[in-house]
């Protein structure tokens, strides 16, 4: 996965300083958080739900290999067929030789943050078929060549006014030569553009929100409706999913559509979830005659038996970003990686390098409100800090950070001349001039990295100890 | 092959060989339970209260409920709210409940094109989240229901189940998961442009329910 996550700190100091991005910011914690809670409200279940969602995961990735083989066949069975990429670039080839052999010219997709791992679209384009995102978002980030900055909100970065301006330059050539700004109006020009993709389209190509190992089912979650016309319309279908979306049965997958739509925006359903199996038969209107799961691992399996296999029970929800006090300040496109936000920040170290994505692990508070939200329970602060741990053993934070830390924990060893530093430091910091509310605004050398984005509390008169054992005399 | 490799690194991590005869009678036993979870209080209603459910949860999405004695009802319902000059489409399965339309409001629809108006019908509903359950087999066209812009749905109120899970148990009865089978709970709608709910993205903008008596 290409991530620029090494970037993370100029471009999120660039997103803090964009006052479109942060008035689009407000409005998605202003909706999406406040939807959840209302949601969960609604439901006074909840609780118990996620519980069971988290043990039907564990269970599941326990025998993870037993389910796998079990959907493939039920999938063979169907008249479908299953192939399995261990690696982007194999799922890549995979998918074009598919499309290639119907010698498909045009695709269209519905959302799939598995094809934006393993950068699909531009890969296909490379290869001289049009492939059309029709999930709303994805299109309009499409059109303006960005990437997805919220996994269920893909443009939630962009103004009305921008998708206006998109619309407006890629719309003309087609005889839209109005600039509309009306929301409403917007979404019916891209219906219509993107209807005749639909009846145009060769292969359709979807993610899936879960895989069923009882019937062969993959289900797709949506509330647009692009899903179903990308899914039944075109003569091939190719659902491309990591290896982890597999759940046992029915009853199970209706356990996670309980808690899906909850935890994004706090609905109890979406619109649409469709249950698809196998390709067109005979009873049928319509469908596709070619059915074809792609199985990504790209990473996953590596995780199993790890600290970090809790992970591999997400569900793609988006709770953890929506309620991130860090992802709802900086918003996804400082995190260099398509999955952003504390999901984001676990995953992406596993699927591109340590090393190119270590800032995103240190770009949290540990407050927890995102463990507080996952419907899956996922410890995402405990595994932030496992990655901060891995980046400390693998000497890749900066030199002078260690050599600190070193000092630190080196003083902190030696009680007398710890009591003489800190009180030194103590008297220092109550004498320093600053603001008469009690904070000190600048400090010199290396305090000053502190002093340049924070105050700092100037500190009482006496360090803890010597404050005990003045207090201490006094009772005695 | 990359299975191969993906399952030994799938099993090498979890330190199993895939042959433990105990992991496969557990996992054929539990795909062949279909043990339910917890079930929300509002999956468990029956009766009328089932139907009262249903109604209050799909309106809240912005489907339009009504309810009728008969199919003569619902035809001059659905005729009361066409638009003047516009067509309706009926699929295979809702020509043969015997409806009775005005032939020059009828229209023939038989290739995969937009149209403006679709009556079809449906597998049946869930009480818990006001959603409808449609099959691509047994007469009732996908791309039809979801290409019009507005659908109209017979539900008989008999095929009103709590959840979910009864869904599955009626599935199963009939002979297994159909091809597609779509929980369509709500007109099609989209929130992606600045977080705001507009309606019509892909499919229909608008979904009528007509809920019968007897059919």
């Amino acid at each position: 996965m290409e991530v620029t996550s090494d970037k993370f700190i100029p471009l999120s100091e660039a997103a803090l300083a964009d006052d479109k991005l942060q008035s689009a910011l407000g409005q998605l914690s202003g909706r999406l958080a406040a939807g959840r809670t209302k949601g969960v409200a609604d439901l006074p279940e909840f609780e118990q739900l996620r519980g069971e969602a988290r043990d039907i995961k564990n269970h599941t990735l326990q025998h993870l290999d037993l389910y796998l083989e079990a959907f493939e066949q039920r999938v063979v069975e169907q008249g479908g067929s299953v192939h399995w990429a261990s690696n982007e670039s194999e799922a890549r080839n995979i998918i074009l030789d598919l499309c290639q052999s119907v010698g498909a010219k045009r695709v269209t997709k519905s959302k799939s943050m598995v094809t934006e791992e393993i950068d699909l679209v531009p890969f296909l384009e490379a290869n001289d078929i049009e492939a059309v995102e029709t999930d709303l978002g994805e299109y309009i980030i499409q059109l303006r060549g960005e990437k997805p900055s919220h996994i269920v909100a893909p443009a939630v970065h962009l103004s009305k006014d921008q998708v206006s301006e998109t619309f407006f330059e890629h719309h003309r050539k087609l005889g839209f030569n109005e600039k509309i700004h009306d929301r409403g109006e917007l979404v019916a020009e891209a219906r219509q553009v993107l209807r005749e993709k639909f009846l145009a389209a060769d292969v359709g190509i979807s993610g899936a929100n879960f895989l069923v190992a009882e019937t062969g089912t993959i289900v797709l979650v949506t509330n647009e409706g692009n899903a179903e016309l990308t899914t039944a319309l075109p003569g091939t279908h190719i659902v491309v999913t990591g290896i982890e979306k597999v759940v046992p049965t029915l009853e199970d997958a209706s356990t996670f559509i309980r808690l899906l739509a909850r935890s994004a925006l706090g609905a109890d359903i979406s619109a649409y979830t469709s249950f698809i199996t196998g390709p067109k038969r005979q009873a049928d209107g319509d469908g596709p005659d070619n059915f074809h799961v792609v199985l990504v691992d790209n990473g996953r399996s590596e995780m199993m038996g790890s600290e970090f296999q809790d992970m591999l029970r997400c569900i793609r929800c988006s709770a953890c970003l929506n309620h991130c006090p860090v992802y709802l300040s900086v918003g996804g496109h400082a995190y260099g990686s398509v999955y952003s936000g504390p999901m984001g920040a676990v995953l992406t170290p596993q699927l591109a390098s340590l090393e190119k994505s270590k800032h995103l692990a240190n770009a949290s508070s540990l407050c927890g409100r995102c463990e507080s939200v996952c419907p899956v329970m996922i410890p995402l602060p405990k595994l932030l800090r496992l990655w901060r741990d891995k980046e400390a053993a693998e000497k890749l934070n900066p030199a002078g950070m260690r050599w600190g830390l070193n000092l630190w924990s080196w003083l902190i060893g030696q009680p007398r001349l710890y009591r003489i530093t800190t009180s030194i430091a103590n008297r220092v910091l109550y004498h320093w001039p600053g603001s008469s509310d009690g904070f000190i605004n600048k400090l010199p050398a290396l305090a000053g990295a502190w002093t340049v984005h924070r105050d700092l509390r100037r500190p009482e008169q006496g360090t803890f100890s010597e404050q005990h054992r003045r207090k201490g005399r006094k009772r005695v | 092959m990359s299975k191969q490799s993906i399952l030994t690194m799938v099993r090498s991590r979890l330190t199993v060989t895939g042959k433990e005869e105990a992991r496969h009678q557990l996992v054929e036993a539990r795909l062949r339970a279909h043990q339910e979870n917890t079930r929300p209080g509002v999956g468990n209603l029956k009766g009328g209260e089932r139907v009262e459910q249903f109604i209050i949860s799909a309106s809240a999405k912005g489907t339009n409920v009504s309810q009728h004695q008969d199919l003569t009802e619902a035809a001059s319902h659905i005729l009361s709210l066409l638009p003047i000059g516009s067509h309706l489409s009926l699929t295979d399965a809702a020509v043969q409940t015997g409806i009775v339309l005005p032939n020059e409001q009828i229209d023939g629809w038989t290739q995969k094109t937009s149209l403006e108006n679709c009556l079809s019908t449906c597998f049946c509903a869930i009480a818990e989240s006001g959603s409808l359950v449609v099959r691509s087999d047994g007469g009732n066209s996908l791309t039809q229901n979801f290409l019009a812009d507005r659908h109209f749905v017979l539900l008989p109120k008999a095929d009103i189940l709590d959840a979910m899970e009864s869904v599955w148990q009626r599935v199963r009865d009939a002979g297994g998961m159909p091809r597609d089978l779509t929980l369509v709970s709500g007109p099609s709608s989209t929130g992606d442009i600045e977080m705001r709910m507009e309606k019509g993205a892909h499919g229909p903008r608008e979904l009528y329910i007509l809920i019968l008596d007897g059919l």
